[in-house]
């Protein structure tokens, strides 16, 4: 992807953003002047980007988005929500070309469809005429051919002209080149339509928007250049076979840098995640050494003083190092708050229950996978807030509520951790209710149920399956109750709770780690148990004969490219049922440990996962020759091993 | 001989665009950026450039009003204002600022023949 686009996609991403945030405002207040203008601003900003990458469709969409915030600016509509919804769909189509090109590092073909409906709508909303002149009706030639065209073309980037086409653009070429005169600017016009129309047949859309735009052109002299360079380089570019004619800009002699301090720099996330990886993998290092360290410390190692304050600086570095690279790696949480407003919106009016957000704190940073994990735990809480927790405007009245509830969701760091609370100022939950219900369901026996505090029938709620919904609704009843919340949020070393009260509203609070660090780990089974093994301790895995397993006075070994490795089974050594293994291959897990090699074996080895590692508590804490643990996906709990302390 | 030019946009975008043109026609020209106007106005009076090239939609301060201020600090700068708005109002307001008016999207073309029109430094001013 050319620099152009880049920053072309950056930069637009910001401003649909923007435009988005002020459009709402102005659905609550449709003539604040300062919002017409930011939102005018923003879309036209928008456009003029299109029309730098050369990207027509957008150009073309975000005109008429950019036409009715102009007449609403001048006074001549008022908006509605009709005209704000037409504006918010545009940009959803713009957001979604946008993540097209991100990925393909292209312009989307073939989007002329979208651009022109949502030129008619714009022009719906604005009264007819604005959609007519946008859409140009092209019935110049007087001779028609008309030939059913398959829905769906593909190949159609790849464009190849036939040979009719060709022989029609050349003619436009030989007309545009007698049409010098100023009374021609009939003559181009059409000229530039015709060929547009051309292209459009051969799926060359960018083009063919391109040629179209040349006919809206005040001047003749520019009309009749665009043309010719435009025209010259489609049948250059056809006859000498290039593969991407919808992309012009794409190799264009490089950019001078004027700038002479670059104050940030972007880089790629993966590069930065590899950075994270190593520093990982260096503390790791740092670990053994420490071990070395304690060992001269017993053997009265003459080198052992210089040796511990060399160890002190390296490890007080590294933690620096570790302190550093994570701050590289955080984003602030604007980037999961924005989308809820837009959210919020569609709910709020397919429930009928107005809303109003407040967000506050959204520029606290957290981990770039913290804050990419929260998205669907978010919305879960202010899905249950506005289905369950906010009554419907008629009730909020009898209870002396404003009409519109209130949902605020905030976040704020809290030492090494990160606070967000999704608040609303509904009915609360009906701890009645949810006792009744947790008896019913058996989620907690019924004995246990009485002796239970509010806050503690409460927190039920994220016990697995629990769900208070009456009725399954289109937004809360997804099959995932608040466990899966739960269980997502404990995933990457985290809580969650929440707080009622009667009357006044619910509060569901995470509390968060500002970082994490991945582990690699491989999955082995044993004893019918599954366990983690770092990947950085594993050498290889190999699967041989049981045959050539040697019995070496109590234990077992095998030879592996002439090395004698001693092989522990991990069942036994975990004390779990010592069954004896069955199967006529043994499956091996070679471990490394401070230079030793030795052998593990499995019942079964299982997947590869990136983890995050939670230190031992409660009562695991303590557990020999186990370094922490992690919840899976499905909510199981994964131990990890600690194959120093296995082997010692 | 070599020039100042000084290019202001919020969108670096923008800016990315019309230095490209400029390069293309006078590559060994310096280049300095603002994205905003106040950015714009430190520019003018600590380097003092031959030629500034405004946006006239950018918040704050728009470009025209931006040009007047510029030609307050500098009368001696060449100013165009680049605008995608081709109404008449504002082509009559650049051109009440001192300033040349340019269409958007900018092209190779429209600056070269502003840049050529821009009239060469006098060797007695010096």
């Amino acid at each position: 992807m050319n620099d152009f686009l880049q920053q072309f996609l950056v930069e637009s991403r910001e401003l649909a953003e923007q435009a988005t945030e002020g459009l709402l405002t102005l659905e609550k207040s449709p003539q604040d002047p300062e919002q017409l203008d930011a939102v005018f601003r923003a879309l036209h900003t928008l456009k003029g980007g299109a029309g730098i990458v050369d990207f027509f469709a957008m150009e073309r969409a975000l005109h008429g988005a950019e036409d009715l915030l102009s007449a609403a600016r001048g006074g001549r509509r008022v908006l509605n929500p009709a005209m704000v919804g037409e504006c918010l769909a545009c940009l959803d189509q713009v957001l979604q070309w946008l993540d097209t090109i991100e990925q393909t590092g292209e312009l989307p073909v073939a989007c002329a469809g979208e651009a022109d409906r949502i030129v008619a709508r714009f022009g719906a909303a604005l009264g007819g005429s604005a959609a007519e002149a946008a859409t140009q009706p092209l019935d110049h030639s007087g001779k028609y051919e008309i030939t059913a065209l398959p829905a769906d073309r593909p190949g159609m980037a790849a464009g190849q002209l036939s040979p009719r086409a060709r022989t029609l653009l050349e003619a436009q070429v030989a007309l545009v080149r007698e049409s010098t005169s100023v009374a021609s600017y009939g003559h181009l016009a059409s000229a530039a339509l015709t060929a547009s129309n051309v292209l459009r047949s051969c799926g060359r859309n960018a083009d063919a928007d391109h040629l179209a735009r040349f006919a809206a052109m005040t001047s003749t002299t520019d009309m009749l250049s665009s043309i010719q360079g435009s025209l010259a380089r489609i049948l250059g570019e056809d006859a000498s076979d290039a593969h991407s004619p919808s992309v012009a800009a794409g190799s264009q002699p490089a950019l001078p840098r004027p700038e002479t301090t670059t104050r940030t720099l972007r880089v790629d996330a993966e590069r930065i995640d590899a950075l994270v990886r190593l520093t990982g993998e260096l503390a790791v290092a740092r670990n053994a050494l420490a071990h070395l360290v304690k060992l001269a410390y017993t053997n009265g190692n003459p080198m052992e003083a210089a040796l511990k304050a060399r160890h002190a600086a390296f490890e007080h570095l590294i933690g620096e190092l570790q302190r550093s690279v994570l701050a590289l790696r955080v984003l602030p949480l604007r980037v999961v708050f924005r989308r809820f407003p837009r959210l919020l919106r569609e709910m709020s009016d397919s429930l009928g229950k107005p809303v109003a957000v407040k967000i506050v704190g959204d520029d606290t940073e957290a981990d770039k996978a913290i804050v990419e994990m929260l998205f669907e735990p978010l919305l879960h809480a202010v899905r249950n807030a506005m289905d369950h927790g906010v009554e419907s405007a008629p009730v909020r009245a009898t209870r002396g509520k404003p009409r519109a509830a209130t949902i605020q969701m905030r976040a704020a760091r809290q030492g090494d951790q990160v606070l967000i609370e999704i608040s609303d100022d509904g009915g609360g939950m009906d701890v009645a209710r949810i006792r009744l219900l947790a008896g019913e369901r058996g989620v907690v026996p019924g004995e246990i149920l009485g002796g239970m505090t509010d806050d503690e029938v409460i927190d039920l709620v994220f016990a697995a399956g629990f769900s208070t919904a009456a009725e399954v609704t289109a937004l809360s009843g997804r099959g995932v109750g608040m466990d899966a919340v739960r269980t997502a949020v404990e995933r990457v070393g985290g809580r969650v709770s929440i707080h009622s009260r009667a009357g006044q509203g619910t509060t569901v609070t995470f509390m968060l780690p500002f970082s994490v660090m991945m582990t690699k780990v491989m999955c082995v089974e044993a004893g019918g148990q599954m366990f983690g093994v770092p990947l950085d301790a594993v050498v290889e895995t190999i699967r041989v004969p049981r045959g050539t397993l040697a019995a070496v006075g109590a234990a077992r070994a095998v030879v592996v490219r002439d090395r004698t490795i001693p092989v522990f089974d991990l069942a036994q050594m975990l004390d779990e049922t010592g069954k004896v293994h069955a199967a006529d291959d043994a499956i091996i897990v070679i471990a490394a440990f401070a230079g030793q090699h030795c052998g593990l074996e499995v019942d079964a080895l299982g997947e590869r996962l990136d983890i995050i590692l939670k230190p031992l508590d409660g009562l695991l804490a303590g557990t020999p020759g186990i370094t922490g643990t992690t919840l899976l996906g499905d909510g199981r709990v994964l131990l990890v091993l600690d194959i120093g302390k296995l082997l010692q | 001989m070599t020039r100042k030019v000084l290019i202001v946009d919020d969108s670096k975008l923008a800016r990315m665009a019309v230095i490209k043109a400029l390069y293309s026609i006078q590559p060994t020209w310096t280049i300095l950026e603002a994205g905003d106007a106040a950015a714009a106005l430190e520019l003018v009076q600590k380097e003092a450039p031959d030629i500034a090239l405004l946006d006239f939609n950018m918040p704050g301060m728009d470009g025209l009003i931006l040009a007047t201020e510029v030609r307050l600090l500098n009368p001696g700068i060449h100013v165009a204002v680049i605008s995608a708005n081709h109404q008449v109002e504002v082509i009559n307001r650049a051109r009440a600022a001192g300033a040349t008016f340019l269409a958007k999207p900018i092209t190779a073309k429209a600056v070269a023949e502003f840049v050529d029109g821009v009239p060469g430094r006098q060797e007695g001013a010096r």
